[in-house]
């Protein structure tokens, strides 16, 4: 069980770990200097979305009452099954993501000759070690590496904020709307971490009276709607029409700022620091696909599940996504369609089955 | 023991792995065969390019502090920048690492005949170089013009970048990042510059000091142990043998002759084509007052007259706070750019009347302070700033990136304009310039 702290970390670390990597390029190098735009729209739907989630996650946040057993008692055992699968499937999909990160980090922009087999091996392990140990471990490493996490992307932007051109960024709304909208939908797999809550909706321990809500959507406000846009902003006043070369946008952002200085690029540790959510997220990831796995095939064992899954991810980063900067073009073009089914789709479907169960409830006490 | 391993073994499988399959087995002894290259000098040959590598050396003794670290140039000729490049990394004897280069010299010819944008496509596209390294330009070769910083302090030859940033804020030059240089050939302006650089030697101040030795400055030869500047002519297997031509003096006086000149040439560009410099000081100075973000810098005001005090007189003022504001006017027949410069908090320095005599400020600058000194002020420098505007301006070339400005500002107004024109690549014809500066606060 989660108390309510860890679970907020935990999906504040999940919604601004993959965003500040590959996504601020694509989007960049798509709509050009409204690439800041797009994300910035994409944040406000994430937090509507994630009022409906709150609201949800406040009134099925029981162990008796956790999501997939009020899906099994209002629509029925094979739905709930057929529910979860589909989440499971989601969460291998956006595990697909910090995966790319990390290999983009470590094996193209911060080590040339590192042999990602023996690498991508290893962080595997790590991640499955992990999900063994549990949600509540992966809370507690929320909680631990938040500090390092902060200064991390603190210092980041900071750093590109004093050296940015945010002229660059002018004349606003030049892009075409249908730019726009396309762009929209397809950046879809980066986003939607809000259906976390509904997943763990009955897996946090609360008090009565803790009011988790404006916590929530406090932090998650803070990571899809300030600090995502404004890293892509501060990246495109950087690099202008040129930002189609600098692939991965948190080691580029820091690139200007130390110049004047004799220390190196010690912009690294604040890169590395910020780093540590794109761990702690592919864990998280993974334990919550495994974890809806293990609820659809009634399966008590969720670490082989986990190394399953983790090592289906690993194979597709090898064989399939070879080429870090153009794989997470082609990830999104092939899966954009089915993240944007689960992500407005989920929580419809589970509002409505809400409803119904509240308005049951009702019905049964009266 | 069995319920130890039962229960932890995750963990030591994990560090297991970690020790026995690590390719950081391998990363020493790669760190200890990198080399740095820390700038770079192209040249255009009859055959191609030739690139130049400014390597640091360290001796096996040298410590962290950077003792007795020696500067060595690899050059190398190629067909092309990146054939030229790969020879010079393979050339070097070990990994080149070029990742901490920090400024890249164009040769005169290279500058001329080539787009040099095209020519830096190569080093945008490299994901090791940074792209924020600077862009110089030197008069003749650039091969000749690197090996001069073997000549200069250390430190200087090596972050020629943090040098560059100093003297913008002095308003002597302007360092420009590879990055700015290229993307502003893609702005509706399609104007960019690179500054100028030139070492020349004073025996004078540091022919007899043979104290002047500092540390990292002294550095012996390393013929014999570093690889040599062969210059094959654009075959690809060159030799690594040959004369050491490292520029690491065997003396540490010579080490220390070199000194950057205070003002050299700013080259223009459009769209990554040569197309003049800006040569005479009051030019320089003119361009870059507008350009950069220096707040604190010197002026020398020169033709200061007056009936009583200034008898043509070179007015030094020190300025502590600069604003810089461009305005654009499309109401009128022809686009109006109105650019008013303010200048805070100044305070005079010196005073040198045409008898070559000094005045002494000292005990009262007051009655020096005056209107003539505000006019001579605003004169000098709108004229300067028009003279730039319109030398540039029957180039074709929008020096002061008016287009890019009206674009970003005055979006509608400006394709407005555009629509009236046959080749709108000729924009810059039809802009007009007013240029007022305003003077303020004079510091008594």
């Amino acid at each position: 069980m989660l108390n309510k702290r860890q679970a907020i970390l935990l999906i504040f670390l999940c919604s601004l770990s993959t965003k500040l990597n590959r996504l601020p390029n694509i989007v960049c190098v798509m709509a050009g200097q409204d690439g800041w735009l797009i994300l910035l729209l994409l944040g406000i739907m994430d937090c509507l979305m994630l009022l409906l989630a709150l609201w949800f996650f406040v009134g099925h946040n029981t162990k008796n009452e956790g999501t997939f057993i009020m899906v099994k008692n209002t629509a029925g055992n094979f739905f709930a099954r057929f529910l979860y699968f589909l989440l499971a499937v989601y969460f291998m999909v956006k595990l697909v993501l910090p995966f790319e990160s990390i290999r983009q980090l470590f094996s193209s922009v911060l080590f040339d000759k590192v042999n990602y087999v023996y690498f991508g091996l290893l962080f595997l392990l790590v991640t499955v070690f992990v999900v063994n140990r549990g949600l509540r471990t992966i809370g507690r490493e929320a909680e631990i590496y938040m500090p390092l996490v902060s200064i991390g992307v603190i210092g980041i932007v900071f750093l590109g904020i004093t050296s940015a051109n945010f002229n660059r960024l002018l004349p606003l709304f030049t892009t075409k709307v249908n730019v726009i909208i396309s762009e929209v939908l397809k950046c879809a797999p980066w986003f939607g971490d809000y259906i976390i809550l509904f997943v763990i909706s009955g897996l946090v321990d609360t008090k009565k009276g803790d009011k988790i809500g404006i916590g929530m959507f406090f932090a998650y406000f803070c990571a899809v709607v300030l600090i995502a846009p404004l890293a892509c902003a501060i990246y495109y006043s950087l690099y202008g029409v040129g930002v189609g070369y600098q692939t991965n946008a948190i080691s580029s952002i820091t690139q200007f700022s130390l110049l004047e200085f004799d220390i190196g690029r010690l912009d690294y540790f604040m890169i590395l620091f910020e780093q540590i959510s794109t761990i702690i997220s592919a864990s998280a990831y993974l334990y919550f696909s495994a974890f809806c796995f293990c609820q659809c095939f009634n399966i008590k064992k969720i670490v082989w599940v986990a190394l399953v899954v983790g090592a289906i991810n690993y194979l597709l980063d090898i064989f399939v996504f070879r080429n870090t900067s153009s794989s997470a073009v082609s990830f999104r073009v092939y899966t954009y369609i089915f993240m944007l089914i689960i992500n407005f789709g989920v929580p419809f479907i589970l509002t409505i089955l809400s409803f119904i169960s509240r308005h049951k409830k009702k019905a049964k006490y009266v | 023991m069995f319920r130890f391993i039962k229960r932890k073994g995750w963990l030591i499988f994990l560090l297991a792995f970690l020790l026995l399959f690590p390719p950081a087995l391998k990363s020493q002894a790669k760190l200890n065969n990198r080399v740095l290259i820390t700038g770079l000098a192209i040249d255009k040959t009859e055959s191609g390019y030739m690139i130049t590598a400014q390597v640091v050396m360290p001796n096996p003794s040298s410590e962290a502090s950077g003792q007795n670290a020696a500067f060595d140039f690899i050059c190398q000729e190629g067909e092309s920048i990146t054939e030229g490049f790969k020879k010079v990394a393979y050339n070097i004897g070990e990994i080149a690492w070029h990742s901490h280069a920090n400024f890249i010299i164009l040769g005169e010819e290279l500058i001329k005949k080539d787009n040099t944008a095209e020519d830096l496509d190569f080093f945008i596209r490299d994901q090791h170089l940074p792209n924020s390294l600077m862009l110089l330009f030197c008069k003749g070769k650039a091969d000749d013009m690197i090996r001069k910083t073997a000549e200069l302090k250390l430190s200087v030859g090596l972050g020629l970048q943090k040098i560059y940033m100093y003297k913008e804020e002095s308003l002597s030059a302007k360092m420009v990042p590879m990055q700015t240089f290229l993307d502003n050939c893609y702005q509706p302006s399609k104007t960019s510059i690179i500054s100028g650089i030139n070492i020349s030697f004073d025996d004078e101040c540091f022919g007899s000091s043979g104290g002047g030795q500092e540390d990292g400055s002294s550095s012996t030869s390393s013929s014999g142990e570093s690889s040599t500047s062969s210059s094959s002519s654009g075959d690809s297997s060159s030799s690594s043998g040959g004369e050491s031509l490292s520029s690491a003096s065997e003396s540490g006086d010579a080490a220390m002759k070199g000194r950057i000149d205070y003002l050299e040439n700013i080259a223009y560009f459009k769209s990554g084509r040569f197309k003049g410099t800006l040569e005479k000081e009051d030019e320089i100075i003119a361009y870059l007052l507008t350009q950069n973000k220096t707040d604190r810098f010197d002026l020398v005001i020169k033709n200061v007259n007056d009936d009583n005090l200034y008898k043509n007189a070179k007015v030094g003022i020190r300025v502590a706070s600069k604003k810089y504001d461009l305005k654009m006017d499309f109401k009128g027949h022809k686009p109006l750019a109105k650019m008013i410069i303010t200048l805070n908090n100044l305070s005079l320095l010196e005073v040198l009347n045409d008898n070559g005599k000094l005045v002494s400020t000292l005990l009262g600058q007051g009655p020096y302070i005056n209107e003539t000194l505000n006019s001579a002020i605003k004169k000098q420098l709108e004229t300067d700033i028009k003279e730039v505007f319109e030398k540039t301006k029957k180039q074709n070339v929008d020096i002061f990136n008016l287009a890019t400005h009206a674009y970003k500002y005055n979006t509608k107004d400006f394709q407005s304009f555009l629509k009236t024109k046959n080749n709108i690549d000729d924009y810059i014809e039809d802009f007009n310039l007013e240029v007022e500066v305003i003077v303020k606060d004079f510091i008594k």
